[in-house]
């Protein structure tokens, strides 16, 4: 995890909604974005972080609420070619009938970079990406993972000071993910990064903290370690029983429980997150001797952002 | 620079989507030489049945045989050109004759009347009686009809004239009314189908426009410095080129199968540059309309069609005056720049018009142009470049 090298803050957020006819995409959400840091901005879908990335880029005016930048206040209208902002949208935006080069230069021009100076950048990004020998390849013909490597790119060109990434990540084979990864990583302190992605692990790998949002509202925002501390101490415990009958479990093991943790269950799943999870594993598994049920599979995991995240927004499939 | 940039940009989008920019270029050559495959380049000749059923007659002493006399003249009549008027054909059957007619195979239908030698006679005896008659076939809605039947009316009258030596009550003396000869179908077409060629601007401008709202793209331009102005006006440039090219090219198909004029180039060219900016103002206004490709190829053919008809490029259309000005009307179908367009045209090419002659439909196509290029802007901005 990169340390905040600048505290001061880039973006704030005050009271900011947004809503589409009877839907309200965006309910009163605040928070800051500090200088520098990777800002990791997670939701399941449909949670309203691609509406409020757009509000935050000028590209949709809030209902409510304001945007503050270095503590002044924009309108819609301020943020008209402001060239510290770079935006790679969720899908892939490209100019389909120019090279790599052509476009990445065209954008850096229209950011008014001086044409050697884009055309410099160009070619610099192009050899971040690995796209460097696909430099005249009309856009068109390269793979959708090298065209989302391009959209990633076309966002740097102009050397924004902001950089807006929405899953970036999403529709890249292996090696082009630890590429990007590794980009982002080379981008903290530099650069501030507004990160949206499904991908937990990511999300935990990159970011200096997290904001967590779902049906438009605020749920957490902290570093990775104060969100995951929120499930309590200690290891995850998980037990599955084939029977499916982890609820019926439940109260056999009740007396079992240590404090702080607690037992949950959930179809055939029996979890505890405690730090004596260890010591409490040969009463669990007498137990489960003694009611007769076949224990599946056992593990003792670290929590990870997921586990958060699903307590958080719970399993209930969205839009 | 951001201008040029984009400039840059669109032109060379236009050159790999060729496709489209080919079917804008070619449209117009392409209609050229089909008018031209219908019409041909010099005067029309036209298809005359007749039906001789006329027999001959002695008068004072020599044969009179006026049916055969006057078929004679059908079949001698030329332009000044010495090209034939008629194609004559003598048939025998009425019923086949009527159905060339109805595939208008044939223009015209003449009956001379068994009795037609008989009444001249007694008409030149007398001078007085029952004149001869012809019996005359057509469709009056067929336009080729009815310059047929002109042309044999004043032949066969001017041939009962000169037979019966009694002078016609009228002269008509017949003058073209350009460039010293006259003009035929197909010149009369070519100043519309100029403006055809303009018209297609219209897709490649409306395309390279919601090109960038169906891809997205347009997002990554209003986030950047690009004002409105220097995209909008980059496309028009680069469409304006794409309008004089296709107006060059059928020009030249034009002229390729024989179309003269000795009007100013330059005058035609600089109301040709004007009008293309005037359909890219109108393909502003469609593209506000619709937000992808696919809509553009399905609904903006509509506008399409609306600009090709109602600027009398195709066929003419009823004219209703709704006020005039220094003399000159302006008709319903002159709020469209191209229908004042094709006016401007005929007056260059076919009339020898000079810039003076020009002056309202000049003024014309301009204010329509800017009225056209506001409204454009404003309801494209409104659309697609709007933070909403």
């Amino acid at each position: 995890m990169n340390p905040i090298i600048k505290k001061d803050m880039e973006l704030r957020v005050i009271g900011l909604s947004h809503t589409y006819g009877d839907l309200t995409a965006v309910d009163r959400l605040s928070f800051d974005i500090r200088r520098g840091e990777i800002f990791g901005f997670l939701g399941p879908n449909g949670a309203g972080k691609t509406t409020t990335i757009k509000m935050m880029c000028g590209l949709l005016r809030p209902s409510e609420g304001t945007i503050e930048i270095h503590g002044r206040t924009l309108t819609a209208k301020d943020w008209k070619g402001l060239r510290f902002i770079g935006v790679c949208p969720q899908n892939i935006v490209i100019w389909e009938t120019m090279t790599c080069l052509e476009q990445l230069e065209f954008m850096g021009r229209i950011y008014d970079l001086e044409r050697r100076r884009a055309k410099q950048k160009a070619l610099e990004l192009l050899g971040v990406f690995g796209l460097g020998d696909k430099r005249n390849k009309l856009a068109r013909t390269l793979s959708g993972g090298m065209q989302r490597r391009l959209n990633i790119a076309l966002a740097l060109v102009h050397e924004p000071e902001i950089l807006f990434l929405d899953e970036p990540q999403a529709g890249l084979d292996p090696q082009s993910r630890v590429l990007v990864r590794e980009y982002i990583k080379s981008l903290a302190g530099k650069m501030t990064v507004v990160l949206t992605t499904h991908d937990m692990e990511e999300a935990e790998k990159l970011s200096d903290r997290v904001c967590i949002i779902d049906r438009g509202r605020l749920l957490a925002l902290d570093t990775v370690a104060n969100i995951k501390a929120q499930l309590g101490q200690g290891n995850l415990f998980e037990i599955e029983i084939r029977e499916e009958a982890g609820q019926k479990l439940l109260p056999y093991l009740s007396g079992l429980q240590a404090q702080p943790g607690r037992f949950t269950a959930r179809d055939g799943t029996v979890r505890l997150i405690s730090d004596e999870a260890v010591d409490l594993l040969p009463l669990i598994l007498q137990k489960i001797k003694e009611q007769g049920l076949h224990l599946e599979n056992l593990r003792i995991r670290k929590k990870t952002l997921e586990d958060v995240f699903i307590r958080l927004t719970g399993r209930g499939l969205r839009e | 620079m951001r201008f040029t940039a984009y400039l840059q940009k669109t032109f060379k989008e236009n050159l790999r989507e060729w496709k489209i920019t080919i079917l804008a270029l070619l449209f117009g050559p392409f209609f050229v030489y089909m008018m031209y495959a219908y019409f041909g380049t010099t005067n029309p000749s036209y298809t005359l049945l007749v039906m001789n059923q006329d027999r001959a007659v002695t008068f004072s002493g020599s044969r009179l045989n006026a049916g055969d006399n006057l078929l004679a003249e059908w079949k001698k009549a030329a332009y000044p050109d010495g090209k034939r008027i008629f194609k004559v054909q003598e048939i025998t059957d009425l019923e086949t004759a009527k159905k060339e007619l109805k595939s208008r195979d044939a223009d015209l239908l003449l009956i001379v009347p068994s009795d037609f030698s008989d009444r001249l006679r007694s008409f030149m005896e007398k001078k007085a009686g029952a004149v001869p008659s012809l019996i005359n076939y057509g469709d009056p809605g067929h336009t080729r009809y009815l310059a047929a039947a002109s042309f044999a009316d004043y032949i066969s009258f001017s041939f009962i004239s000169a037979l019966t030596r009694v002078d016609l009550p009228l002269n008509v003396d017949f003058q073209p009314i350009s460039r010293g000869h006259s003009l035929n179908e197909f010149d009369l077409y070519v100043p519309a189908l100029l403006v055809l060629a303009i018209i297609m601007v219209l897709f490649t401008a409306a395309a390279s426009l919601i090109k960038e709202v169906d891809k997205g793209t347009m997002a990554r331009l209003m986030l950047s410095k690009l004002t409105t102005l220097e995209f909008i006006g980059a496309i028009s440039v680069n469409q304006m080129l794409i309008g004089l090219a296709a107006l060059g090219l059928t020009f030249l198909a034009a002229l390729h199968v024989g179309y003269a004029t000795s009007g100013s180039v330059f005058l035609f060219l600089c109301v040709g540059l004007l009008s293309s900016l005037s359909v890219i103002a109108i393909s502003l206004l469609v593209a506000a309309i619709i937000k992808t490709i696919f809509e553009l190829l399905t609904v903006g053919v509509f506008p399409f069609f609306i600009l090709m008809f109602f600027s009398d490029c195709m066929f003419p259309l009823p004219r209703i005056a709704l006020f005039s000005l220094a003399g000159h009307p302006f008709y319903a179908n002159d709020i469209l720049p191209t229908a004042l367009t094709v006016k401007a045209f005929n007056k260059i090419l076919n009339f020898n018009a000079g810039f003076n002659d020009l002056i309202f439909e000049l003024s014309g196509i301009l204010i329509l142009t800017a009225i056209y290029f506001l409204l454009g802007i404003w309801f494209f901005r409104y659309r697609h470049m709007r933070v909403r």
